[in-house]
């Protein structure tokens, strides 16, 4: 891993890493990444992937209308808001 | 008579006999909250909603359940409607959700007041509640040590007497090292048992909300309550509750307890390794049969873990971005840029850590490599635990590899040291199973704690050995001197 | 050098149903903004979305009408992970549900939407 991965990562992740802490982070993402690179000793081959404790199906809802906006709320909790909208900065010139 | 200390049992019994009204009890509860203050527990009070709704209560005097009047706190990743629900972070610092967590809203409809919201690691990532926004919560056994994490101040919530019970959460071990660190008792549940609609999510396929009280028995009438189908959450298990009261005290001759091979409890300070082997000798004396497995998988749970939960993480918090709720960065050029200001500003260094972590496990090139990967080393260590509850019915460790430690003495230079704190817990959350932590006595006059892990929606196996476990020994008894605070 | 061209088709179709896809708010036409919009849609903490079971069968009804093959398991991990795709493009998971069609298939698709409209 080097700088301009994790400059690369930050923007993915759309976080920004102060100057002076970047080291910091890369080398610590290295001992984290280290750790996780200690599964490859592990033979895997033929082994399905464990995405869930519970394999089971997904519940799936009724295409039947239930309501239950509370916009007022909504938008109370938004940094800026009007009253209909979330506001931000302008999008399209 | 002082309320503090006291379980749920024992409150109800008071309630019952009137020797105190429900509003007295949430009073005593507050002041108990303010005297402790120092303790750090709670990030937001309900105050004037705890002494309405106690009022109410014995105006009704209707106590159909066992939980009406009974003061509680909820950690604070559940949604409480509003209620402030921060989950110890700068970026939720004022949040006030629309609506209220399903296991939440079931022990208030059960007639418990929630007095308070506690505090946490930020966003349950940590184990030592040093990552909060609001401070580090003080052990309440000693000043200037850790309570555990991330469900820190829910258990020093308990174990200081203030509430006889709390929820948290657990993602690796987030009930359990704490109840261990507090010398309280904790539960994870099976996943699925209790619905995730409302809880505030790290990593999706991990966490589980569950139970801190002072007692098995505590556990077991709050499980009764939080548990159950919730169509709300699609992972919500649809199977039969049992009555988890009903069935502790039941003996435990011939109860197979399993020992893992594959900790060497050697490595452990030989005072923890002590307290394991006498209650391994108390559990005998019980009845309890001892077996050696084998879960060969068993030691890659910490890496498989720390692949899966920083990448469901880094997917969860993707939508804190300043727009509909949450922090907002001021002056900001474009919505690009109010999303990376809100971000960077609203998290924590820890929380920063892990997301970047997760986008890296699952961005392109190295999905298959970590991300996949770990998943399949999960299935290896589940099918582990599958064939071990072959031959017994659950598994006994220790909580921790050791007692509750000074506050910025772990995890400052490498964040990989703090992560084998949970190296005892961590592999329960990655099978789903259940377990619970239980104190079973001290080590330096810090409490220690004995972990069960039980087979799949085998709570009440687990409960009631720790039922009996308790009923035969006193550890859960002890009380910290809380004259520093 | 011989080349061979194959062209891949990324087709949106709005599904005729009442509800969302991982919600259960109205999907009707004209209401005030930000009405037809329940906690899940905000992406409060703490939601969790279900997949609509009619857009579940369009969809299969969809992929068996142009001859794909329909996988017996989909993983969508956790549904959460759906709502959150603007800000991290987990492309790993989306092609999971997404139909990739290569040019013999084209027409035939074409034909079915024809007909539905």
């Amino acid at each position: 891993m080097d700088q301009e991965t994790v400059r690369t990562i930050c923007y993915l992740a759309r976080l920004e890493i102060d100057e002076n802490k970047s080291e910091k982070i890369q080398k610590d993402l290295e001992t984290i990444i280290d750790l996780i690179g200690s599964l490859q000793t592990i033979d895997t081959s033929d082994v399905e992937p464990l995405y869930s404790p519970l394999e089971m199906t997904a519940l799936m809802h009724e295409d039947i209308e239930k309501s239950d906006n509370k916009k007022e709320k909504f938008l109370e909790n938004a940094a800026a808001s009007n009253e209909d909208y979330f506001l931000v900065p302008r999008v399209v010139e | 008579m002082s309320i503090q200390f006291k379980s749920i049992a024992d409150l109800r019994e008071m309630l019952d006999d009137k020797s105190i009204s429900a509003s007295e009890l949430i009073q005593e509860s507050l002041e108990l909250a303010k005297k402790y203050k120092e303790l750090n527990c709670f990030v937001t009070m309900n105050e004037e909603f705890s002494v309405k709704k106690a009022n109410a209560i014995d105006v009704n005097k209707k106590t159909s359940s066992r939980l009406s009047g009974i003061p509680l706190a909820q950690k604070d990743l559940f949604c409480t409607e509003g209620l402030r629900t921060t989950c110890s972070s700068k970026i939720l610092s004022n949040f006030i959700p629309p609506y209220t967590a399903t296991a939440v809203k079931k022990l208030e409809d059960a007639g418990s007041i929630t007095i308070g919201k506690t505090n946490m690691d930020e966003f349950a990532m940590g184990s030592s509640n040093e990552t909060s926004f609001f401070g580090n919560v003080h052990n309440p056994w000693k000043k200037g040590y850790v309570p555990g994490g991330s469900s820190g101040g829910s258990a020093a919530a308990v174990a200081a007497g203030i509430v006889p019970a709390a929820t948290g959460t657990d993602t690796g071990g987030s009930i359990r090292q704490p109840a261990a660190h507090c010398g309280i008792t904790g539960l994870k549940p099976t996943y699925g048992r209790i619905s995730r609609w409302g809880m505030i999510a790290f990593a999706s396929s991990l966490d589980q909300a569950g139970p801190l009280a002072r007692t098995a028995e505590d556990c077991a009438i709050l499980l009764n309550t939080m548990s159950g189908h919730d169509a709300k959450d699609t992972t919500s298990l649809n199977s039969n509750v049992p009555d988890f009261l009903e069935n502790i005290n039941q003996p435990i001759d011939g109860l197979k307890i399993g020992l893992i091979k594959e900790f060497n409890l050697s490595d452990l300070d030989s005072q923890v390794q002590a307290r394991f082997e006498e209650s391994k000798k108390a559990y005998e004396k019980l009845g309890a049969q001892f077996i050696e497995v084998s879960l060969p998988n068993i030691s890659a749970s910490v890496p498989t873990y720390y692949s899966i939960a920083p990448a469901e993480c880094s997917s969860n918090l993707s939508r804190f971005d300043g727009v509909r709720f949450g922090h907002r960065a001021e002056s900001t050029d474009d919505l690009n840029d109010l999303y990376i200001k809100s971000r960077s500003e609203g998290f924590g260094d820890e929380v920063k850590r892990r997301i970047l972590i997760g986008t890296y496990a699952l961005s392109a090139g190295y999905y298959d490599a970590y991300y996949k990967k770990a998943q399949q080393v999960r299935r290896l260590i589940k099918n582990d635990f599958d064939n071990a509850f072959q031959s017994v019915d659950a598994l006994m460790t220790p909580t921790s590899p050791n007692t509750a430690f000074k506050f910025g003495s772990k995890g400052t230079q490498n964040p990989v040291e703090l992560y084998l704190e949970d190296l005892f817990t961590i592999s329960s959350n990655l099978a789903g199973l259940p377990a619970i932590s239980i104190p079973h006595g001290q080590v330096n006059s810090l409490p220690v704690g004995l972990q069960l892990i039980g087979n799949f929606l085998r709570e009440d196996q687990l409960l009631n050995a720790a039922h009996i476990f308790q009923k035969n020994s006193d550890y859960h008894l002890a009380k910290p001197n809380l004259g520093d605070f | 050098m011989s080349w061979e061209t194959v062209i891949g088709l990324e087709t949106h179709v709005q599904l005729s149903t009442k509800t969302k896809l991982f919600s259960r708010a109205s999907t009707a036409f004209g209401a005030s903004p930000n009405t037809n919009v329940n906690l899940i849609d905000c992406g409060l903490p703490g939601v969790l979305p279900s997949v609509n079971k009619e857009a579940f069968y369009k969809a299969i009804r969809f992929g068996m009408a142009v001859g794909a093959q329909i996988n017996q398991t989909s993983i969508l991990l956790d549904l959460e992970w759906l709502l959150v795709q603007r800000l991290i493009k987990l492309q790993y998971l989306t092609e999971k549900i997404t139909f990739t069609l290569i040019s013999q298939r084209v027409i035939k698709l074409l034909k079915w939407i024809y007909q539905l409209l």
